[in-house]
């Protein structure tokens, strides 16, 4: 066999291979995108954290995002239209300039192009910059945590000197037509108990989407009076004893005795509210009740003077 | 006679008493409502709830039944009062700007909706759950035929991710059949033709080689069902379900090798199809060892209440990057990955098994 003959084997093969199994490796891809690559010092820009599942099913990710610090700065997040339902690290800045993040998608995603989440940076100069991820984890949908490959791509910007006179532009696309007058989606808080956190305490917990701008916080009151009262006597120093707090899920609970109404609410980054209620699982009986002692004490007073005056005619 | 005035404050006191105990008695005073279907008979409507909203509408309270009859505006109709009740919205396909009643205690208001029907098969007389973003949304039971439809309303306009999953007759959970959705302002999408996987067991956890294992397990009634055993290659066979849904073969295990094997099933009905569910294991070897009639504990449920929920879920991120107590070990070997910490493996393990 010539020495030809045998390069073309080698290469026919070195095909084969890359057809039938390289080409053939799925691999989740991460990756960011944003409508908007050049701006001006000053600007804000809203940037999107993307996934392909490249048709495996992942349930799980997290990651880590790196950004040059000289020329970013990072002022939130938004997650109003992400695929992770419930994050075990918000997004979070690190004290080494990095974000880091991590949550669970119950049931799992196998599109392919899911919102993970989206930044908003501040530009601070000008320059040339690339936005990139580090320590990414994709797992599988398959009752194991097993592991699947992730491939990432970057994102390159740049920064152009501020125009004499210009105005600071914002460049989001997170909030449709730039206006956010939706309420947090519909949610149901839930009490729990376990001997492994809170020694055993009753906790709640709560967790809503904003399809929109996204969560900003939620706000909760225990209180044993339901709170409409509130508005049609602003004046009863009572209500004014339980305000509302702001508060995070677990939340462990005041009233252990679970007697009282507990409002959470949720409210998005536009400033819209959502409140949900949960019953007290052991409301209080109508003897507990003070008024409904009033109220016998009144009737006893009015029976006995009737009584009495019958009595003297 | 003069006029003894201690007992004259007496009379106006119990005069003013009388006359507030009957006034305040007064207000409470009810009258009966009908309507063709019902009758309520001295009803009281308080104030109450919290509030409802939609995109276009915010109900501060619900409404006492002062006055009853209808108020319309623009873009509301208020039906006041105990004479309106709540009743299905007809669902329209692909319908833009589709309008459902929707109603609360005392009140009724017709709003201009942004929702997402659901159809498909699933188990017989059975329990179907719909998760909206790993948040139970709906739950309803499908029909003898194993259909069942479900309209979810007042959502908001955005990317969402649908889990629906089945539950059999010994309440086991199906693998969830999971599909992002957009939905837009005004719309009502329909996502129609969901075929749940059937759920699969097996009577032995280890088998003679040769004898026959049982692999059964609950699908759509009359339903075509294919029952995969993986070895080095797949073996295939059929069956098909009963009016309960219910399947049975019995598989002839002298062509498997020794060693573990699965088992899986998908099935089929008038040119709709299942994917396959989730596998159950066994190994043929050198005797019978019979699966235990026990209800199995469910994996990532850690509060033992049946559930993977969002407890369960608070639970495990208390612990997340912490040592975790003796008494948690226990719990995370049996029911997360059992490798002594909590990270995202036991987090995807916990999504996998999630019930909502």
């Amino acid at each position: 066999m010539t020495k030809t003959s045998k390069l073309k084997i080698v290469f026919l093969l070195s095909i084969f291979y890359f057809l039938f199994f390289v080409a053939s490796t799925k691999a989740a891809e991460i990756y960011l995108e944003s409508p908007f690559s050049e701006f001006m010092a000053g600007d804000r820009f809203e940037v999107g954290f993307y996934i392909n599942a490249e048709g495996e099913e992942i349930n799980a990710l997290s990651g880590k995002v790196v950004f040059p610090n000289n020329l970013l700065e990072f002022k939130e997040f938004r997650d109003g239209s992400g695929i992770v339902n419930f994050w075990i690290e918000k997004p979070n800045i690190q004290s080494d300039g990095g974000i880091v993040f991590s949550g669970i998608i119950p049931g799992g995603y196998n599109g392919e192009k899911g919102l993970i989440f989206s930044a908003i940076f501040q530009l601070k100069q000008e320059g040339e910059g690339t936005i990139s991820f580090s320590g990414i984890k994709v797992l599988l949908n398959d009752g194991q945590g097993s592991e699947t490959t992730a491939t990432t791509s970057d994102f390159k910007f740049l920064i152009l000197k501020k125009a004499e006179g210009a105005a600071n532009r914002v460049f989001v696309f997170s909030i449709r037509d730039g206006k956010d007058d939706e309420l947090p989606e519909d949610f149901k808080p839930e009490i729990g108990r376990s001997s492994e956190i809170f020694e055993g305490r009753y906790f709640l917990v709560f967790a809503t989407q904003d399809k929109n701008s996204g969560i900003a916080r939620y706000e909760i009151r225990e209180i044993k009076r339901w709170i409409g009262l509130e508005n049609l006597l602003p004046f009863v120093k009572y209500f004014r004893r339980y305000p509302w707090i702001i508060a995070e899920s677990p939340y462990l609970l005041k009233d252990q005795k679970l007697k009282s109404y507990i409002y959470v609410k949720a409210v998005d980054k536009s400033g819209n509210e959502r409140i949900a209620v949960v019953e007290p699982r052991y409301p209080t009986r109508w003897y507990e009740k003070s008024l409904v002692w009033v109220i016998i004490l009144m009737t006893g007073i009015i029976a006995y003077l009737i009584w009495v005056k019958l009595k003297n005619k | 006679m003069p006029t003894n005035p201690k007992r004259t404050i007496t009379n106006k006191f119990v005069a003013i008493c009388v006359f507030l105990f009957v006034a305040i008695s007064g207000l409470a005073e009810a009258e009966d409502y009908t309507s063709p279907s019902f009758i309520i008979r001295a009803s009281v409507v308080s104030e109450g709830g919290s509030y409802s909203s939609s995109t276009n509408f915010q109900l501060q309270n619900s409404l006492g039944e002062t006055v009853i009859g209808i108020n319309s505006g623009l873009n509301f109709q208020q039906l006041a009062g105990f004479l309106y009740w709540w009743w299905p919205s007809t669902a329209t396909s692909e319908t833009p700007s589709a309008t459902v009643q929707v109603s609360g205690g005392g009140g009724t208001i017709s709003v201009i909706t942004t929702g997402a029907n659901f159809s498909g098969r699933a188990y017989p007389l059975k329990k179907v759950t719909i998760l909206k973003d790993g948040q139970i949304a709906a739950t309803t039971i499908a029909g003898p035929d194993s259909n069942f439809s479900v309209s979810l309303t007042g959502l908001s306009a955005g990317n969402y991710n649908f889990s629906i999953y089945g539950e059999d007759n010994q309440d086991r959970h199906s693998s969830f059949f999971t599909f992002p959705l957009l939905i837009t302002q005004g719309a009502v999408a329909t996502v129609s033709g969901i075929f749940i996987s059937p759920i699969v067991g097996v009577d032995k956890l280890e088998v003679k080689k040769g004898d026959d294992i049982a692999i059964f397990g609950q699908t759509a009634a009359n339903a075509n069902v294919t029952v995969q055993v993986n070895s080095d290659e797949p073996f295939f066979a059929k069956t098909k379900s009963d009016k309960d849904g219910v399947y049975l073969y019995n598989f002839d295990t002298s062509i498997l090798e020794n060693g573990q094997h699965l088992a899986k099933s998908k099935a089929g009905l008038n040119e709709e199809a299942s994917s396959f569910g989730k596998t159950v294991s066994f190994d043929v070897g050198a005797k019978n060892v019979f699966a235990e009639v026990k209800k199995d504990f469910l994996k990532g449920d850690l509060n033992e209440d049946g559930r993977v929920n969002l407890i369960d879920f608070s639970i495990a991120a208390y612990w997340h990057k912490r040592s975790i107590s003796d008494s948690f070990k226990l719990l995370e070997s049996t029911r997360l990955s059992g490798d002594n910490k909590v990270d995202l493996i036991d987090f995807s393990i916990m999504a996998y098994f999630w019930t909502g």
